[in-house]
């Protein structure tokens, strides 16, 4: 047999040495790799892709790219619908261990209990917050919750009606048609009070019927306000047979009635402890009630022990999984969101109840200074909605938005956020612990020049 | 041969207990850490919005806190500690390059709702990406929405719903087909986009051909397989069962997690694809973060475009980028935001740092270890299948020398290493083994020695190097204890 013909192209993230691959093609008693492949009918072309290209330079290139992004950390940042909260250096760097970033769904569960106890603990804390009884270890985002709460009503109620309250954000209600139009399902939605902002309880009474699979609504919700009947609608949605879920903001759990006070069955929010990322990475809270603990999507850790008695945890009640349920499974997801899942709990921890109650005071009172603030700028709504608000508030007014949007630009200003949504448009105006008195001088001034009067 | 012995560090705080829980580490008195003033003063919670009763949640020192989470994480396993051959995975090496750009404040600090102008050197990257993959797929157009491979097969599958809502054949066409060989997350992806799945059987690791083609008929809206399959055997009729599905109408989809063996070989398209997922967390190296996020994208043919999800990127003549909301017929959202962005950017500076000539040479070595590793292996396991060619796993079967493959599984964590076992469920007290391109050829030959040794081994003492030896699963499905208050830690 003539020596084979081993591969030589070399890079440090290969493993393998054309000496290497010589002596595997020898074992395998072939002359090329190519006989591999030969079982595949089509060998395709490829054009336009990149060379390889050192470190060094891919760096430098992508470095001046990000330079080209305006960032909310460099910029004061007034956009509304999702929120920025400062991340603590000890989050990043636990979240940065290899061995954790590293690892794989630890299914094997001897070499990964570092892992699995951060998500009993992220579980734990997060039951806590809510108020509710168990919390998956995790979704990919608010949204994708809330879409597979959908499919979880319906499993357990074997209805098809889903009756949305109230503002939802509308991102967040396109992802539910999405995840609606899988299972069929239909979604109805209910309106807002057109003074207080807070969802409209008697339309959504209306709604309520023998098909009615869930009820949802979000608090704060997508104008700011904090809905205060949630009770009253997690009763009503009782009475007919129908599971109630909320949305809930997780650092503002540390003030306001959690879910599980208001009779939620299922409540679906954003983790903590992440930078935005232009979006995403995030992570999707999942919490139900005891009872529909079976029903529940996602993986979950349970405590456990070793054969000497240790505690010890592992990935539990597996037999709801895709893996082993194919389509009968409560849901398709196997990624997930996990390395978001341990930042949450170190963040939590770090913050503990104080800190998350001081961090929501800040925000509300942040919030309630800037409102203040704005409404006394000629001309300009502050907040359009009496209803009590956190963290968000919609303005409106006789504001210019191509000067408004010029002029916030031109001082280097990110948002508010032009919205035209349930019959609203205006501006929501988005707050965090991170603004400063400066920050709001800035956007007045931009009012300012945008207000025709 | 030089065998590192494993042994996890453990942190004992008693016999019964390693690493206490965060809630065991609580020191009530503690003040909360320093947070911004507010600027307006202090504002009440009106009493009926406030929140009753207290959460129990620790207080602890920060020091207190990085030793916790730091114990934890020595008490843990990834690609960084050792080679982690997980079939069905693709753990190979996270180049730390790629953090370290998702990390600039540039990238990472851009908020979902920022507008376009102020984000054109994120909009750019995810632009090229785009096209790296759709030259990659062969496909037309491509959504970078998806956060993981089971949410682009969901998207793939609605996609399939709307094209045949919009033909009006949505009520004959209820059925996908997947082959036994698929991932499990195939079904259950069909089933949450409301179709019926119709399981293909297979034949010698394959699909079987007399009752597939009993099976297409105008009731079948796609088959959807993985390729290669989870035994690591490419279809070698793919292109006559492409023709087959497209003759009575049908769609086909590609799931791509095993697209770790083709990459920069075949385009998923050229063998009759008309929609393919992709996992960026797995032929594109970002790090799986033990368990997530990843990123699924999905590419299709033209004649599904339009039904990708919104928004889309288009690039204007003076080579500025925008969001393109105009929901025309597409499915609409699956998530919020514009997919998972900080992986998007790992998964490009991938691309970009290993180039096209890496990315083939990834496929050729994965699929040159997986061959040599099998044909050694079977020496002792049994390789079902044989004489078949493997792409870039296998799956080899304990049956024969009488072991159990969790037995084997467990003795194995000794030098570090952990199979996927009892999958697919198609192979009795199967093992799976991926080890990617990764991998040095004295780590695979360490590897192989282990799995030979352990053949001979007394097996039932294993793990004795971990943090916990063999826990008990049936308890912890039983009586779930899923929080620290199921444990007994409750309002003091």
């Amino acid at each position: 047999m003539p020596e084979p013909e081993a591969d030589s192209f070399s890079h440090p993230y290969l493993g393998l040495t054309p000496n290497d691959r010589r002596e595997m093609l020898r074992e395998l008693g072939i002359s090329s790799v190519d006989e591999l492949f030969s079982d595949i009918p089509v060998k395709s072309e490829f054009h336009g892709l990149p060379r390889p290209t050192s470190e060094a330079e891919v760096y430098r290139e992508l470095f001046n790219l990000s330079l080209e992004n305006s960032n909310c950390m460099e910029h004061p940042c007034f956009l509304g619908g999702y929120h920025i909260h400062y991340v603590p250096a000890v989050v990043q760097k636990i979240a940065e261990r290899s061995e954790f970033l590293t690892s794989y769904t630890p299914y094997q569960p001897e070499i990964s209990q570092g892992l699995l106890q951060a998500l009993f603990e992220y579980q734990s804390l997060m039951a806590e917050l809510t108020a509710l009884d168990v919390v998956n270890a995790s979704h990919y985002t608010y949204g994708t919750s809330l879409g597979e709460a959908a499919h979880m009503a319906h499993r357990v109620t074997g209805r098809r009606k889903i009756v949305v309250c109230g503002a939802v954000n509308p991102e967040r209600l396109q992802v539910l048609k999405t995840y609606a139009f899988g299972r069929d399902l239909s979604v109805v939605e209910c309106g807002h009070d057109g003074e207080s902002g807070e969802a409209d309880l008697e339309g959504a009474l209306s709604e309520l019927d023998s098909d009615t699979a869930m009820v949802y609504a979000e608090s704060p919700n997508y104008f700011g306000v904090v809905e205060p009947r949630l009770g009253e609608l997690a009763e009503e949605a009782h009475r007919r047979g129908s599971l109630f879920c909320q949305g809930f903001d997780t650092i503002s759990l540390a003030i306001f009635k959690p879910p599980g006070e208001v009779g939620a069955d299922i409540a679906v929010g954003e983790g903590v402890g992440a930078y935005p990322s232009y979006g995403g990475p995030t992570l999707g809270v999942f919490a139900v009630r005891r009872e529909y603990v079976r029903s529940m999507p996602g993986r979950v850790v349970g405590a456990t022990v070793d054969r000497s008695g240790r505690r010890g945890f592992v990935i539990t009640l597996q037999t709801r999984e895709q893996h082993i349920r194919k389509e009968k499974a409560t849901s398709n997801i196997t990624t997930n969101s996990a390395i978001l899942a341990l930042q949450s709990a170190v963040y939590i921890a770090l913050m503990g109840y104080d800190g998350l109650k001081r961090l929501a005071h800040t925000v509300l009172s942040n919030t309630k200074y800037t409102q203040r603030r704005i409404s006394e700028v000629k001309g300009v709504v502050s907040p359009r909605f009496k209803g009590f608000s956190y963290q968000d508030f919609v303005v409106e007014g006789n504001i210019n938005a191509s000067v408004f949007k010029r002029s916030l630009r031109s001082r280097g200003v990110l948002g508010p956020t032009q919205i035209n949504y349930m019959g609203v448009s205006g501006w929501l105006v988005g707050v965090n612990e991170l603004i400063t008195p400066k920050h709001v001088d800035l956007l007045i001034e931009c009012l300012k020049e945008s207000v025709e009067v | 041969m030089m065998r590192l012995k494993y042994r996890q560090a453990v942190y004992q705080h008693s016999d019964k207990v390693n690493e206490p829980l965060l809630v065991e580490l609580d020191q009530q008195s503690r003040l909360p850490p320093p947070v911004p003033d507010g600027l307006g003063g202090g504002v009440d919670v009106p009493e009926h919005l406030a929140r009753m009763r207290s959460p129990r949640l620790p207080a602890i020192s920060e020091l207190d806190v990085v030793r916790h989470f730091v114990r934890l994480s020595q008490m843990n396993f990834g690609v960084d500690n050792g080679s982690y051959p997980l079939g069905s995975c693709t753990m190979k090496y996270n180049p730390k390059i790629d953090d370290v750009v998702a990390g600039l404040h540039g990238f990472s600090m851009l908020h979902p709702a920022q507008d376009e102008s102020s984000v054109q050197g994120a909009l750019r990257v995810i632009w090229e990406l785009q096209l790296f993959l759709i030259e990659l797929t062969g496909m037309d157009a491509i959504t970078l929405q998806p956060a993981a491979g089971s949410q682009g097969e969901f998207v793939g599958m609605l996609v399939a719903k709307a094209y045949f809502k919009e033909l009006g054949e949505l009520d004959k066409r209820r059925r996908v087909l997947i082959p036994e060989t698929a991932h499990g997350s195939n079904f259950a992806s069909a089933a949450m986009a409301g179709f019926e799945v119709v399981p293909v059987p297979m034949r010698d690791g394959e699909v079987d051909m007399p009752s597939f083609r009993a099976l297409c008929d105008d009731r079948v809206a796609a088959f959807m397989a993985t390729v290669p399959n989870t035994l690591g055997l490419f279809e070698q009729r793919i292109l006559e069962v492409s023709d087959t599905v497209h003759s009575c109408g049908g769609l086909m989809y590609f799931d791509g997690a095993n697209m770790n063996a083709l990459i920069g070989v075949v385009k998923p398209a050229q063998l009759g694809f008309d929609i393919a997922h992709l996992n960026l967390h797995k032929t594109f190296s970002t790090p799986h973060g033990g368990g997530g996020p990843g990123a699924g994208p999905v590419a299709v043919k033209k004649h599904l475009a339009d039904y990708l999800p919104i928004p889309r990127l288009r690039k204007s003549e003076d080579g500025s980028y925008t969001w393109d909301y105009a929901s025309r017929r597409s499915i609409g959202r699956v998530r919020e935001g514009f997919g998972n962005f900080g992986v998007l950017l790992r998964a490009y500076t991938y691309i970009r740092t290993l180039g096209f000539e890496g990315l083939r040479q990834a496929a050729r070595d994965s699929v040159l270890v997986s061959n040599y590793a099998a044909k050694r292996l079977s020496q002792v396991y049994s390789l079902p299948f044989g004489g078949k060619p493997r792409k870039h796993e296998f799956v080899i079967s304990s049956k024969p020398i009488g072991k159990r493959a969790f037995d084997i599984a467990k003795h194995i964590l000794k030098w570090g290493y952990a199979p996927t076992i009892y999958f697919p469920q198609l192979v009795d007290e199967a093992l799976m083994v991926e080890f990617t391109e990764s991998e040095t050829k004295r780590e695979v030959d360490e590897y192989i020695q282990g799995l030979l040794d352990a053949a001979k081994s007394d097996l039932t003492s294993d793990p004795n190097n971990t943090a916990v030896d063999r826990l008990d699963e049936v308890r912890a499905a039983r009586e779930p204890k899923l929080t620290w208050r199921d444990l007994g830690y409750v309002q003091p």
